[in-house]
Order: structure tokens, then C-alpha cells, then sequence
């Protein structure tokens, strides 16, 4: 079936025609056990590039370095090597403060775990990148109002986290990511601890913020139903890039190519093992 | 693997989580151990009571505020140390185990933890008992004391914290009892604040301190309030009801008031939240610090200020410069001497006056084992104390220094006096104060009677070997006059047993005495103060101990919403900066009540402005460390949330 598969070379992963909004380039993270021993490399020099408006899905089994790359894609953690730079700024030569700052302007983020804070309502934790930010207050209602609404967890916004339940936990999530008009969002798994229907609610949205507001989306997924709401997929294994699968026809065909395509890589994997 | 097996097995592995709490409570321990050891020691009671502080009193109202804190502090561990553990209770419950199984866990826990701490801290209390005791002693001179240590404050100290333990256990099956699976699974995501009436609660509590700062102030308007212990230890228990009323509340009113305005609120809204979220433990927090400064703040500022206005209490004073009592060949020295030894000493002679007393015994004693009782007339009196003094025949009035130096003769209906083989039984009509008498009435009896001239008359001819004269000398510089004393001293007949009765007095020897006084007083107090300092230093620790864990998943969930290092900073600068100024504010508001008390009762009111002076600058000392601390404390509570987060 892999022949079916529309696999792009990697090299031509980065020669897109529109503007790259991230680029990642010959990304290494070594991790070491003690200080001189032999390290493992999470990732073993990722070159990647996304565009304006894009939704693109990483998948991967366990250990691939999902998790890893966005990290590095978001400067959540430095890598060992490379570079990444969004809208053309170098994210690593920025400092500490510069980069926090960065991160709260210019990117949003959903989390398998919520990470929303317990202490807040559910408002006050979509209010709280444009309170840190210091905006008006009329301005960050506003913008709560839209969300709440777009999300329809109105209902739920002066109740705590643990009040709520997990759809409405990650729909207040997402609105968060999108207060401050972010130039990416990064979703951690954003399914992956929800139930079937939240899940679908949770991507439905995700994808009408990426239709609608042509909002850049990179998530990590292992869950191939909400790997399906992207419009291109990126396979790691091993902490590369094996290959990248785009969207075309429905997206009950599209999850059926994912499918396909995981049973490859998970297969080349098995291959490999023996 | 037996129930009891895995109950061990639990203890052993969290072995850190207990170690906490039994540091905690070993310390409280030690603390109240010290304070009762202290409060039981005759020794200390004596000169307290010599020196006009009044022990019976000081150290009751201080153990009750120590009980206060000492129950507040190992609820307040207690409470944290299990609700650390409740989701592994949950989980307990969710593999089998039943509420009484995880109940016989907890109970076996603290009776463990309980005795072990009780045993430690009062071994520890000891050690320190005797290294207070013998620096007081030695400050004192008391000579030939020995250290022993009172078997009630062994006892008391068991039993007061067998019933804290014991309170403790009780409300924690309470509350586990009502506990579901669920519960205690989620509790420790769930926010401690309720909305309550909390303004209703709280104007109570505000009326409740005003009441304690209304007694004070009128304290110090009639000594007699301030002597009134019932009504001192009623206001003094209803004030700090009160600030934990106001305290409890205040996070609510802070966060109701702050929402009024949304930019405001939204400004503060990491800062109010956090405090809502922990209110409950916030509370207790507070309250136990509060209580710590109002104590550091009373021990310290009040006896530093005493002591550094000794001179003054001295200088206002208007007792005789040099006096003495000449009588059974005591203090038998030419009046020309000590009129050339206060010329020579640059003094300044004024006057020396004379005035004639006589000697006799209670009935119920003899010569041998009795202290003479000084016996004046009438006339006397009145010209030493400048006031009209009038009295019937038969009758007697005694005549004392200080309300707090009272006689139990003063009780008596009438007194039995013997001298030369005659007895005389004397009406007690009244007791009479007056600090202008205190130096002519230091003798072994703390008092004297005066009588009518007729009865005086009738005593001193029977034997003229009771007969004496009392000389009091005024001089322009009285600070001038040590050497005379040390002089007079040496020319003293000290073999005479009544010698030690019959001292040399003056403001000079007052003035040492209060200053060697007060600064074994200074000692004591400042001991407890620093004591209270640790305690406190200790809490805050503890409560940053239990809440890195959960500060640290903070600074990793608002890092990645884009936080910085530095905002990060502030709030946890914010958060400890709260913690550390409302309990000032709040102590600083009963130091200030129980200052007032103390000053009224220790005869402090005419000095109002310099107790007052010396007290502010002592105060505002204890707030500069207290910053500096809360800095401190800031910084190392920052790096050590930073390196448990593992972000960077």
C-alpha cells in the first residue's frame, strides 16, 4: 500500500514557494544519562518548514521525538544543534526574558494536560496572556467574550478547572492560545485526554480557527482521527523526518491514508527491530 | 505483606515528609518546655516581682499566648502533613482499603510522630532550660541557686500537647469520615476559598481588637486596669480572636474590593488568585505569625524601652538621693561623714534630714528568727511625705512604696505587735502608697506602720534599744553619688544579721538596681523573643517546603504561556511580601496593645513619650530585618522552585 502514499523527498520539504513562517534547520537534542556518557539523540537533524495558515500534524510512534521537536519548535528547549526561526527570527539568539516574551506574543499553546491553572477560572486563565501582556481591560473582555463564545463554554467560564470537564478544560485552552493573536499555535496531543466526542468538538474547532482565521497550527498527535483535521502530516521516527503525507479529498479518506501510512512506518519499524 | 507492614513501609518511604513536620513540632515544644520551666522557677518569680513586673501575671498571659500559637502551629502542620497525602488516601481507598483502615494509619502515625516529638522537645526544652536559667541566675547574682528543673513543667508541657495531639487526631477522623474516594483524589487541585459572609465576620473581629486596644488605652489611665488580670487576659483572648477573624477574611475583602475595578483586579489577578486558592492555609499562616511578631514585638520593644528610661524613672523619681536607717547598730555612721563624703563626691549637698522611728516585732515572732517592722508617728509621716497624714490612737496604717509591692499584712484586720516584753495589738485601718517613701522602707518587710503620735510615744519608751533614726539626703546630682555608696559600704557593720534588712538606699542604688534589673529582664525576654524569631522563620519555611512542588508545576504551566523569569519573580516576591507584612501590621497592632498594658503596669505611664521612643525605634528594627528577610527568603524560595521545575 506505501505506494499509494504521496511521499515527498525530504529535500523538498523546505523548498516551499510561500513564505516559511518556522524553519527548522539540522535540529540535533542529545540527551545524556551522566555527563560523559554516550548520549541518545531525540532527534537527529530535523530540517523542516511551515507556512503561513498551514495545520500540520507530527506523528510518530512512541519515542520519536515528537514531543521533542515541538519543544524545540517552540523554545520550550534549546536543541543540542540548529537552528529555528520564526518569522524569520532566530528564536535560540534571543535571551531568556526576549524569548518569554516572543513566546507570549507570537505563539499559543495547547497541552494534552490542559495546563490550565487550577487557582483561576476558566476566564481568568484565557484572560491571563493579555493580562500578562498588560492590555486593557476592555480589550482582553472583548476578546473573551469572542472566544468564549466561538468555543461555546460560556456557560462554564467563571467555574474552576477542576469544575469543568475536559472538553470545556480544552476548548478554554485553545481560546487561550488565541488571545493574543499568535502567529503559531503548538498542540501537545490536544485529544489525549479527552473522550471521543470532546476530541471531535476540541479538532472541529481547531479546524475552523485554521479555515476561518488562517491561523498556523503544529500538532503532535499519535490519535489518527484528530491527525485527520490537518492538511499535512509529517512522520518522525527516530528523530527524522521519514516522510509527509498531504491532504487531499475528504477527511474520512485522509484518516484512512494515516492509517495506512502509521501501519508503514510502524511496520519499517518492526523491520528494523528484527 | 500485613496491614501493619504496609502502614511501616508507608512511614519509611516517606520518611522527609515526616522529618517536616517532627522538626516543627519538637520545636514548639522546646519553646512552650522553656517558657513554663521559666514561669515554674521561684527564682525568677522573685525578682520579677521585685522588680515591679508582677511574674504572676506576665507569665500566664505569655504561656496562654503560646498555648495559642503552639495549637495553631501543629494544627496547622498536622492538617498540611495529611492533606500532602490525601490522594495517595484516595488511592488507598480505590485499591480496597477501608476509611477506618486509612484512619488506623494516620492515628498510628501520630501517636508515633506525637510522642517522639514530645519526648525530643522536651529533652531539647531542658537542655535549654538550664543555659537560660544559669545566665538569668548569673545576671541576678543569685548565689548559691541551683538549676532544677519543676516537675510540673514536664507534666504540663505532656498533657497540654497530648490534648493538642489528641484534638488533632479527632479532627482529622472528622474530616476523613466525610472524605470521598473523589475528594481526596481532587483536593489538592481544588481551591480553599469560600465565599462567605465575610464582611460581617470581619467587622466582628475589628470590633473585637478594638476592644482589646480600648482596655489598653484605658489601662494606662488606671493602673488598676492594667492590674486587673481577669479583665487583661479576657481582652488580650478576645483581641487575638479577633485578628484571626479579620485575617481569615481578609483575602475575601482584599478580592471583593479589588474587583470593583476590573483593571485593577485583572492587574492582581495571579497575585489575588494564588491567595484565594491557598486562603485556608493562608489563614493560619498569618494568624500564627501574627501572634509571633505581637510577641517579639511586646518581649522586646517593651523591656528594651524600660531599660533605656531607667534614668529617667530615676531623675522624676521623688525619692531621697542617699537614705538610710540607723538603728541595732547598723548604718551607725557620724552625720558628718556622710555630709563630707557628698561634698567630696562633687554631689552637691542640699539637705539631710532626720527623722526619728522605732522597732518592733510581730507577736508571733521573736528576735531571733523575725525581721523588725519600722514603726513612725503620725508627725513623721506627714513631713516626710509632704501630706497630712492622720491617724487615731491604737489604729495603724502600713505604709508602703508600690500597689504591686502590697503586703499580705494589708488583708490583716489588726496586727500583734511585741516590744520590750509589751504587746500591743494595733487596728489595721488602711495602706498607704507612695514612692516618696520607697528607699525608707527597704527593709526585709517591704513596709512600715505608722501610728498616732500618742501610740508612737507609748512603743519607743519601753526600750530605747529599738529606737532609731531615719537619715534621707537630698544632692543636686545624684548620678554622682555611687562612690558614697561603695564607701558607706565598707564602713558598715555587716556581721549584724539585721544588716542585710537595714541596706543603704537611694536613687543611685535604684537606678542600679532597675538597670540590673531590667536587663536580666531585657535578656529573658529578648531569649523568647529570638525563640519566637526561629519559630517563625520556621514556619515560613515549612509552608515553602509543602508548596515548592506545586510552585514549581506554576512556574513550568506560566512559562509556557509566555511568563518571564523575572515576572515569575515578582510573584513569588508579592506572595512572600503578603505573607511577611500582614502578620507585622496585625503584630505590630497587639505588641502596641500589650505594650500599653505593660507600660501602665510597671508604673510606665509618666513616661509615656520616652517607652514609646525607645519602643518605635525597637519596632521599627525588627520590621527592617523582617524585610531583609522576606528578601532572603525570596530568593532561595525562587532558585529552589526554578531547579524542582527543571524549566529554565
Amino acid at each position: 500500500m506505501s505506494f499509494q502514499l504521496i511521499i515527498i523527498d525530504l529535500k523538498n520539504l523546505t523548498e516551499g514557494t510561500e513564505m516559511a513562517l518556522i524553519e527548522a534547520k539540522n535540529l540535533i537534542k542529545t540527551y545524556y544519562e551522566q555527563k560523559n556518557s554516550e548520549g541518545t539523540n531525540a532527534l537527529n537533524g530535523v530540517e523542516l518548514s511551515i507556512n503561513q495558515g498551514e495545520f500540520v500534524g507530527v506523528m510518530g510512534p512512541s519515542g520519536s521525538g515528537k514531543t521533542t521537536l515541538l519543544h524545540m519548535l517552540s523554545g520550550i528547549d534549546a536543541p543540542t544543534s540548529g537552528t529555528v526561526t520564526i518569522e524569520k527570527k532566530d528564536i535560540f539568539s534571543m535571551k531568556d526574558e526576549e524569548l518569554a516574551l516572543f513566546r507570549r506574543r507570537r505563539m499559543g499553546f495547547v497541552f494534552q494536560e490542559f495546563n490550565l491553572l487550577d487557582s483561576l477560572t476558566l476566564k481568568e486563565n484565557i484572560m491571563l496572556p493579555l493580562i500578562l501582556d498588560k492590555r486593557q481591560i476592555d480589550e482582553i473582555e472583548e476578546k473573551v467574550s469572542k472566544y468564549t463564545k466561538l468555543f461555546e463554554i460560556e456557560a462554564a467560564i467563571e467555574k474552576h478547572p477542576y469544575h469543568v470537564s475536559g472538553g470545556q478544560q480544552q476548548r478554554a485552552a485553545v481560546a487561550r492560545a488565541l488571545m493574543n493573536d499568535p502567529a503559531v499555535i503548538f498542540a501537545d496531543e490536544p485529544t489525549g485526554n479527552l473522550d471521543s466526542k470532546s476530541s471531535k468538538s476540541v479538532m472541529s474547532f481547531l479546524e475552523k480557527i485554521n479555515e476561518r482565521d488562517k491561523a498556523t497550527i503544529l500538532m503532535v498527535t499519535h490519535d489518527p482521527f484528530a491527525a485527520s483535521y490537518c492538511k499535512r502530516i509529517i512522520f518522525i521516527r527516530d528523530g527524522k523526518i521519514c516522510f509527509e503525507q498531504l491532504r487531499g479529498g475528504s477527511r474520512s479518506q485522509f484518516f484512512e491514508k494515516i492509517i495506512d501510512s502509521l501501519a508503514v512506518l510502524e511496520g519499517e519499524a518492526d523491520r528494523d527491530d528484527i | 505483606m500485613t496491614f501493619k507492614g504496609i502502614v511501616w513501609k508507608n512511614f519509611k518511604y516517606g520518611i522527609q515528609k515526616y522529618i517536616a513536620f517532627f522538626l516543627c513540632s519538637t520545636f514548639t515544644i522546646a519553646i512552650f518546655f522553656i517558657f513554663l520551666n521559666l514561669t515554674f522557677s521561684k527564682e525568677i518569680d522573685d525578682f520579677m516581682n521585685y522588680a515591679g513586673m508582677g511574674a504572676e501575671f506576665v507569665f500566664p498571659i505569655m504561656v496562654i499566648i503560646i498555648s495559642i500559637f503552639a495549637i495553631g502551629f501543629i494544627s496547622y502542620i498536622s492538617s498540611s502533613k495529611n492533606k500532602s497525602r490525601s490522594k495517595e488516601f484516595g488511592l488507598y481507598m480505590t485499591m480496597g482499603m477501608s476509611k477506618k483502615d486509612i484512619s488506623k494509619m494516620i492515628i498510628f502515625e501520630d501517636i508515633l510522630l506525637g510522642s517522639a516529638s514530645i519526648v525530643i522537645g522536651i529533652v531539647v526544652g531542658m537542655i535549654f532550660s538550664r543555659l537560660v536559667y544559669m545566665i538569668t541566675v548569673n545576671m541576678i547574682d543569685a548565689e548559691g541557686m541551683d538549676f532544677e528543673l519543676d516537675y510540673r513543667s514536664i507534666l504540663l508541657t505532656g498533657i497540654v500537647f497530648i490534648a493538642i495531639y489528641l484534638f488533632n487526631i479527632m479532627l482529622t477522623m472528622a474530616s476523613r469520615r466525610k472524605m470521598k474516594i473523589k475528594d481526596l483524589i481532587t483536593v489538592d487541585r481544588k481551591s480553599e476559598f469560600i465565599k462567605k459572609s465575610f464582611i460581617s465576620l470581619t467587622v466582628l473581629g475589628v470590633a473585637m481588637m478594638l476592644t482589646l486596644a480600648v482596655v489598653a488605652i484605658v489601662a494606662t489611665r488606671s493602673r488598676d486596669i492594667a492590674m486587673n488580670k481577669n479583665l487583661i487576659i479576657a481582652a488580650i483572648v478576645i483581641g487575638i480572636a479577633g485578628v484571626y477573624l479579620v485575617i481569615s477574611n481578609i483575602i475575601g475583602i482584599i478580592s471583593s474590593i479589588t474587583k470593583k475595578d476590573k483593571g485593577l483586579y485583572a492587574k492582581n489577578l495571579i497575585n489575588l488568585s494564588e491567595l484565594k486558592y491557598t486562603s485556608k492555609k493562608n489563614a493560619k499562616v498569618l494568624f500564627i505569625l501574627s501572634l509571633l511578631s505581637g510577641m517579639i514585638l511586646m518581649c522586646s520593644a517593651s523591656t528594651i524601652a524600660l531599660l533605656n528610661i531607667c534614668e529617667k524613672i530615676v531623675d522624676a523619681s521623688p525619692i531621697y538621693s542617699i537614705s538610710y536607717v540607723d538603728a541595732f547598730g547598723v548604718n551607725s555612721f557620724k552625720p558628718s561623714l556622710v555630709d563630707d563624703l557628698v561634698k567630696d563626691s562633687g554631689a552637691i549637698l542640699k539637705e539631710h534630714k532626720t527623722f526619728k522611728c522605732t522597732f518592733a516585732y510581730k507577736a508571733t515572732e521573736t528576735a531571733d528568727k523575725g525581721i523588725p517592722i519600722g514603726i513612725i508617728d503620725a508627725t513623721t509621716a506627714s513631713q516626710m511625705g509632704g501630706k497630712l497624714v492622720s491617724i487615731q490612737e491604737n489604729e495603724t496604717k502600713i505604709l508602703t512604696a508600690d500597689p504591686l509591692l502590697t503586703p499580705t499584712e494589708s488583708q490583716l484586720d489588726e496586727m500583734n505587735i511585741s516590744y520590750g516584753g509589751f504587746q500591743k495589738d494595733l487596728k489595721i485601718s488602711e495602706t498607704i502608697f507612695g514612692l516618696k517613701f520607697s528607699t525608707e522602707i527597704v527593709l526585709g518587710n517591704r513596709y512600715m506602720l505608722v501610728v498616732a503620735d500618742k501610740t508612737y510615744a507609748d512603743i519607743a519608751s519601753v526600750s530605747g534599744a529599738y529606737n532609731g533614726t531615719i537619715h534621707s539626703i537630698n544632692v543636686g546630682n545624684w548620678r554622682k553619688t555611687g562612690d558614697i555608696f561603695d564607701k558607706l559600704s565598707q564602713l558598715r557593720d555587716s556581721s549584724n544579721p539585721l544588716s542585710e534588712h537595714f541596706t543603704l538606699a537611694g536613687s543611685y542604688i535604684g537606678f542600679r538596681l532597675m538597670k540590673r534589673l531590667y536587663s536580666t529582664f531585657v535578656f529573658v525576654t529578648n531569649f523568647i523573643s529570638i525563640l519566637f524569631f526561629a519559630a517563625s522563620i520556621l514556619i515560613l519555611l515549612f509552608r515553602q517546603y509543602e508548596n515548592v512542588d506545586k510552585m514549581a508545576k506554576k512556574y513550568s504551566q506560566l512559562r509556557k504561556i509566555g511568563m518571564t523569569k523575572s515576572e515569575f519573580r515578582r510573584f513569588i516576591g508579592s506572595q512572600t511580601r503578603f505573607i511577611f507584612i500582614v502578620p507585622l501590621i496585625f503584630g505590630l497592632f497587639t505588641g502596641a496593645c500589650m505594650q500599653l498594658i505593660m507600660q501602665s503596669m510597671v508604673g510606665g505611664n509618666g513616661f509615656y513619650s520616652d517607652f514609646w521612643r525607645v519602643s518605635s525605634k525597637v519596632a521599627a528594627l525588627y520590621i527592617v530585618l523582617q524585610m531583609i528577610f522576606s528578601k532572603a527568603v525570596t530568593n532561595a524560595y525562587f532558585k529552589r522552585i526554578i531547579s524542582v521545575a527543571g524549566v529554565k
